[in-house]
């Protein structure tokens, strides 16, 4: 027995990849056998017709409405695609069509009396004003702009405190607040990992990880990245794992930060958790031994993916253990060695180019463990390549820092600087890899992978033309329910010959491992 | 108080038009992310671009750079009023009019490449489309334009929904143009209008690319212009409100007399003439509109152009030879 089911969408347009994906996504839904998204049109519910599909309400249809009609097996199935359909649509923004949008923060919450959350996306100079304003009407508040100063950021944090309320930012960048992915967040599903993060990819490439695995988050709150300096004191860390202690939800608590400041870390390490907790603080030392940690269970641990798999672990009430790669060793050397016999000699570099912060961080990281004379925009040590538009012996260049922003999008969502840079990067003769990120989730390029398929192309022609070979490498921070669809991206990168790996932290260590002809091999299997 | 200023840089002649008295015009219809449009009170459809977007017919440029946000107090129903030098929308943003170029699709009569360098050319663009095109709406189809033209069989197992629901009545459609059969293309034109994905459905974005090739290209041969005249006409008599979208329709009535964007226009003018230097450059230009838009156009030029220059064969060789 077939179930035939429609949703209509009033005066709504979504682009046209999106509907197609989105029908694509639902029509591999288990028990469904098709779905189709269009808008009403009249051939448009003639084709509906000739495939079973056309129902009742979307005969009425107009050619304004966006007609969703799915058919499966059974009733719960169909009602279970057009929910996931819902949700797939949340994460992309309609063009807007008749129905006027709220301007204000009144507007939406007369529109929206019960919200009790507001996502301010405004310029830096009225960010402040905005948050002010949301905070007095007793919002949380998730603060997107960057731009606000550090008094005016401790200002609407003491605020926010004072309300008890979240004040996410500035410069937030990503958050999951019951399910409800924020900013350039990824679609995960719902379970017992809650994180607080000062860090907006390393939250992603942790939530994804998770998801990948089929485990889920209960919330990941996001800070700001200056919430664990002095200045701020890391008000929001403070206030998220309160947050996270009190949620039902949450069994095991994740924090994620670039160092913070030794103070605050001080305050963060000694407070008392009733769960089990993971720091995962990008770059700094493991806590000491001697620091009294108040908890019933703690793990450091030094890469997002290590921070993944504790979690899991610790939900699974289980043991956890370190990976260097997901796949066996063996099959990890016959790929790295395949790429290297195609170098020349004089190519020994790796080349990281990076759209999300904390991935090039954490790539830093392992490349500077790894590798001797690793560059990079993200650090201030004698390491810091001081001219972004030229990259040093190994480089890790984060393309989202401000140097390369200015005046245009983030590199999330426009891939021009990076496409340039990776054909500029071929174009050195040192140059052995190039290491890339490519994130997906709300907010991000609707295509990222695609729109740098060209350039590796390209890139990888030029070096054949001068008898050289390039090796790239990647790893992809996303999953299957995003806009993106996280198969899709991967295929692309695989058809033209890219290494793509597990993990960021997986991917750095393949490029360190090709680079070096194998000869980190070692260092690796003692670590 | 108008909080925002912008100047317009070019307009279309027919946006220009629309405005071209002070009072009210209309009010903002739909808001995007790099446009928004103004729905006028005798019906039709202005369209306020970014900087760096291609001219057209209705649209008005303005100094807003791409990566740069409308007002944020633009909002849909604000009114819209011309008043000497400036165009007022609601209390959001003032467009200065002053100084500001028109633009009016190139109708100039082209001399003809000849037609081995025209063949090549289509088959240039053929190739760009395939490789670089995107591929969900009717692009599919560009890979069979010859079959479909010569109304031979597609092996359409590997199409999309769309492109196979579209083949047969691009099939009649080409077939009621090559025999005089306007009733046929009517017929086609019904089965293909409002059809696919987006607020410009494909099968409408291959309409316009296949009335704006044969409008272009019957402007350098007078004696079949009036024939595809006819030809479009008979397209567009089954456009109304029902069968597609208020921007949809707004684009295929302006395609049938051949006003497009100039990205559009462009594409097909290199194609013809032996001047052309960019096409590469243009073509790739054009796939990128939209999201299928620009590869479903292409298809459309694609077949306009050949279906043109299949009914003008022997004028064209006549025209080679006296040269």
């Amino acid at each position: 027995m077939t179930t035939t089911k429609s949703l209509i969408k009033n005066n709504t347009f979504y682009d046209s990849l999106t509907l197609m994906r989105i029908s694509k996504n639902a029509s591999e839904l288990k028990e469904i056998i098709q779905a189709v998204t269009v808008m009403g049109s009249e051939n448009n519910k003639r084709m509906l017709d000739d495939v079973g599909l056309l129902t009742d309400n979307a005969k009425h249809a107009t050619t304004n409405d966006l007609v969703i009609s799915v058919s499966g097996k059974t009733n719960s199935a169909v009602e279970s695609a057009l929910e996931a359909i819902e949700t797939m649509l949340v994460g992309v923004n309609p063009a807007r069509i008749t129905e006027s949008v709220p301007r204000t923060i009144e507007a939406a919450l007369e529109r929206l009396p019960d919200a009790n959350l507001a996502l301010i996306s405004v310029p830096g100079p009225f960010a402040k004003l905005e948050a002010e304003k949301a905070l007095k009407r007793g919002l949380n508040v998730m603060l997107f702009s960057d731009g606000v100063s550090i008094a005016d950021e401790l200002e609407l944090k003491k605020e926010a405190e004072k309300k008890d309320l979240l004040m996410m930012g500035p410069g937030c960048g990503t958050a999951i607040i019951n399910g409800v992915g924020l900013g350039f967040a990824n679609i995960v599903q719902k379970g017992q990992v809650g994180i607080v993060g000062a860090a907006g990819t390393g939250i992603q490439e942790v939530t994804t990880l998770i998801h990948q695995k089929g485990y889920g988050i209960s919330n990941a709150i996001g800070t700001g990245g200056r919430d664990l300096s002095n200045d701020i004191g890391g008000i929001m860390m403070h206030k998220g794992i309160k947050i996270l202690e009190n949620d039902n939800n949450t069994t095991v608590i994740v924090l994620i930060s670039k160092p913070p400041d030794p103070k605050i870390e001080r305050t963060i390490l000694e407070k008392s958790y009733t769960k089990p907790v993971i720091f995962c603080f990008i770059g700094g030392e493991a806590p000491e031994p001697s620091r009294t940690i108040n908890a019933p269970i703690i793990v450091t641990v030094h890469t997002l993916e290590e921070a993944a798999i504790a979690a899991i672990a610790l939900v699974k009430k289980e043991k956890w253990s370190k990976i260097i790669f997901s796949r066996p060793m063996e099959e990890v050397l016959r790929i790295a060695e395949r790429e290297w016999l195609k170098l020349n000699p004089q190519q020994k570099y790796v080349r990281g180019l990076y759209s999300g912060g904390t991935l090039c961080s954490e790539s830093f990281i392992i490349l500077s463990r790894l590798l001797d004379n690793v560059y990079s925009n993200v650090t201030r040590s004698k390491f810091e390549l001081k001219d972004v538009r030229n990259s040093q012996k190994h480089t890790c260049l984060d393309m989202g820092e401000e140097e390369f922003t200015a005046g245009r999008a983030h590199p999330m969502i426009d891939p021009l600087l990076r496409q340039q840079r990776i054909i500029s990067e071929a174009k050195d003769q040192e140059c052995a890899v190039i290491l890339l990120d490519i994130v997906l989730g709300y907010g991000s390029h609707i295509d990222p992978a695609g729109e740098l398929v060209n350039s590796i192309r390209d890139a990888k022609a030029l070096c054949e033309k001068e008898g050289r070979y390039l090796s790239v490498v990647a790893s992809v921070t996303g999953t299957d329910k995003d806009p993106q669809g996280l198969k899709n991206q991967i295929d692309k990168l695989i058809d033209i010959g890219v290494v793509l790996m597990e993990s960021n932290a997986q991917a750095a260590r393949m490029a360190a491992l090709i680079a070096t002809r194998g000869s980190t091999m070692q260092i690796l299997e003692g670590s | 108080m108008i909080s925002s200023t912008a100047k317009s840089i070019s307009m279309g002649l027919n946006a220009a038009g629309m405005i071209s008295k002070n009072g009210i015009i209309g009010y903002v219809h739909s808001i995007f992310e790099r446009s928004f449009l103004i729905y006028t009170y005798d019906k039709r459809l202005i369209s306020v671009v970014k900087k760096g977007l291609s001219n057209g017919p209705i649209n008005i440029v303005i100094d807003i750079a791409a990566n740069q946000s409308f007002p944020l107090t633009l909002k849909l129903g604000d009114i819209v009023t011309r008043l000497d030098d400036s165009l007022f929308i609601g209390q959001s943003l003032e467009i200065l009019l002053n100084g500001s170029e028109i633009w009016r699709s190139s109708k100039k009569l082209l001399k003809l490449d000849d037609p081995i360098n025209l063949n090549e050319k289509i088959n240039l663009v053929k190739k760009l489309a395939i490789d670089q095109g995107t591929h969900d709406g009717l692009g599919q189809l560009i890979k069979y334009e010859l079959e479909i033209i010569n109304g031979d069989d597609v092996p359409n197992k590997s199409l999309n929904m769309i492109a196979k629901k579209a083949l047969p009545f691009l099939k009649e459609l080409i077939s009621g143009f090559l025999t005089n059969n306007i009733m046929m293309v009517e017929e086609a034109a019904e089965g293909l209008i409002g059809f696919g994905l987006g607020l410009t459905p494909s099968a409408d974005d291959t309409l316009s690319g296949i009335m704006t090739g044969l409008y272009i290209l019957g402007n350098s041969f007078p004696q079949y212009k009036n024939y595809i005249l006819t030809v479009n006409k008979a397209i567009i008599s089954k456009v109304d409100g029902t069968r597609t979208t208020l921007v949809s329709k707004e684009f295929l009535e302006h395609s049938a007399r051949g006003e497009v964007a100039e990205t559009v226009n462009s594409v097909i003018t290199d194609i013809l003439s032996p001047s052309e230097s960019l096409l590469n450059f243009r073509v790739n230009t054009l796939l990128k509109m939209g999201e299928t838009s620009g590869t479903d156009i292409t298809l459309g030029i694609i077949l306009g152009l050949r279906m043109g220059l299949e009914l003008i064969k022997e004028d064209i060789f006549r025209t080679i030879e006296c040269n």
